[in-house]
C-alpha cells in the first residue's frame, strides 16, 4: 500500500554519510511507490528557536504565526508516515529538529482538547514513525543515556499520534570511523526497511 | 579544591562545601519573562542569594544566543568562575528547549574544561502529568545526564 510520507531531515554537519543516508531514504521510499515530501530543516534554514511571540500565540486559539511553520503543519497534516533523519549530539536530536518540534507541534496540530477538556492526539492519521540516526558515539555510549533522541521521537511524539502507530528505528554508531563495509551494510538495511515501510 | 582528577567516585559536595566557594551560575531559558519558569528562576536566584552564594544569571533568550553557533565568550568567562550550574527551563516535548540543548551541545563540543564545576542542577516544569512523562521516556533527564557527564563528570541533582 502506498502512503504519503514526510521526511524531516536535520543534519547540522555536512558529511558523506549524511548525504548517502538522505539519498537512500528518499530513493527507497520512491521505489516503494510512496509520495515523498522532504523537509530539509538546515537547507531551508528553518528558524531554530521558538520566539516569545510564538510562545504567546501557543497559548491562544491561533498558535501558528509564521509561514515556515504553516508550511510544515500543512505537510504534517497530510501524511501517514513521518521519517526523521538526523545526526545526533549529546545522544539527542539536533537543536534545529528540536526547535521544529516545538514550533510545529502546537495545540490544534499535535493535540486537541476534547469536549471534556482532556488532551487527545491530533496526529491520528500518522501510522508510522521512523527514525534514522547517525551517531558519532558507540552503541554503548548512546544507550548509557537511553538514546534520548529516540525517546523524543518514538515516545514523546508518539503520544500524539494514533493508538496503533508503529515505530521503527535504524541507526549507525561511530559514524565517523565506520568502515566502508559497515556503511554499506547500514545503507542496505535502511533501503530494505524503507522500501517495505 | 578544583582537582582536575575529580572522578565520579568522589562524593558530591555538601551545601557547606559548595558555599565555601560561593559561585553559582543560574542559566535561564524561556522566551517570555512573565512565565512560570521566569518566576522559578527568580525564586532560585533569591534563595541562592539568601543562602550566601554569589549568584550570576545567564539568560539565553535575552542574550540572543544562536543554538547552532558557539558559546559566547562572556558565557565561557562566567562558567570558568562558577562551581555550580543551575539550569532553569521548561520541558518541551520531553526535553530541553532547542535553545538550551544547542547551548549544551556547543559547550560539551567546545572542549572547554570546567573541572571546578562540581554540581549541575536542573529546575524544570512539565506541561503534562508525571505519568505522561514516564510514557514519553523523559529524554530531557537523560540529555542532562549525558551533557553533565561529558562536562568533566559531574553529579546531577534533580
Amino acid at each position: 500500500m502506498t502512503m504519503r510520507v514526510a521526511v524531516i531531515i536535520s543534519e547540522p554537519e555536512v558529511t558523506v554519510i549524511a548525504g548517502e543516508v538522505r539519498r537512500t531514504v528518499v530513493a527507497a521510499l520512491e521505489r516503494g511507490g510512496h509520495t515523498v515530501t522532504v523537509l530539509d530543516l538546515d537547507a531551508e534554514r528553518f528558524p531554530t528557536v521558538m520566539t516569545a511571540a510564538q510562545r504567546r500565540a501557543y497559548l491562544t486559539q491561533r498558535p501558528i504565526i509564521t509561514t515556515e511553520v504553516e508550511r510544515s503543519v500543512e505537510v504534517l497534516r497530510n501524511v501517514e508516515v513521518l521519517v526523521f533523519v538526523y545526526g545526533s549530539r549529546l545522544s539527542t536530536v539536533p537543536p534545529r529538529l528540536k526547535g521544529w518540534l516545538e514550533q510545529v507541534l502546537v495545540p490544534g496540530v499535535a493535540f486537541v482538547l476534547d469536549d471534556s477538556g482532556r488532551l487527545r492526539p491530533g496526529l491520528g492519521q500518522v501510522r508510522r514513525i521512523i527514525g534514522v540516526a547517525t551517531h558519532a558515539e558507540s552503541w554503548w555510549e548512546i544507550h548509557r543515556y537511553r538514546d534520548a533522541g529516540r525517546r523524543t521521537i518514538t515516545r514523546a511524539l508518539r503520544l500524539n499520534t494514533g493508538l496503533f502507530t508503529r515505530t521503527g528505528w535504524t541507526a549507525l554508531y561511530r559514524a565517523g570511523s565506520a568502515t566502508a563495509e559497515q556503511r554499506t551494510a547500514f545503507l542496505s538495511r535502511l533501503d530494505h526497511r524503507l522500501e517495505r515501510l | 579544591m578544583s582537582e582536575p582528577g575529580a572522578t565520579p567516585d568522589n562524593p558530591p559536595m555538601t551545601g557547606a562545601q559548595v558555599g565555601a566557594r560561593r559561585h553559582v551560575t543560574v542559566l535561564y531559558t524561556h522566551p517570555c519573562h512573565d512565565s512560570f519558569v521566569a518566576a522559578a528562576r527568580a525564586r532560585v536566584v533569591e534563595d541562592l542569594t539568601a543562602g550566601g552564594f554569589d549568584v550570576a544569571s545567564l539568560d539565553l533568550y535575552r542574550d540572543g544566543y544562536d543554538p547552532t553557533g558557539e558559546i559566547p565568550e562572556a558565557h565561557r568567562a562566567q562558567l570558568r568562575r562558577t562551581t555550580a550550574l543551575v539550569l532553569v527551563y521548561p520541558t518541551w516535548w520531553g526535553a530541553q528547549p532547542a535553545m538550551l540543548s544547542g547551548w549544551m551541545m556547543a559547550l560539551t563540543g567546545s572542549g572547554e574544561r570546567l573541572d571546578q564545576v562540581r554540581q549541575v542542577v536542573a529546575v524544570t516544569s512539565h506541561g503534562s502529568p508525571r505519568l505522561s512523562n514516564c510514557f514519553g521516556g523523559r529524554p530531557g533527564y537523560w540529555v542532562c545526564l549525558s551533557g553533565s557527564w561529558s562536562l568533566e563528570n559531574l553529579r546531577l541533582q534533580q
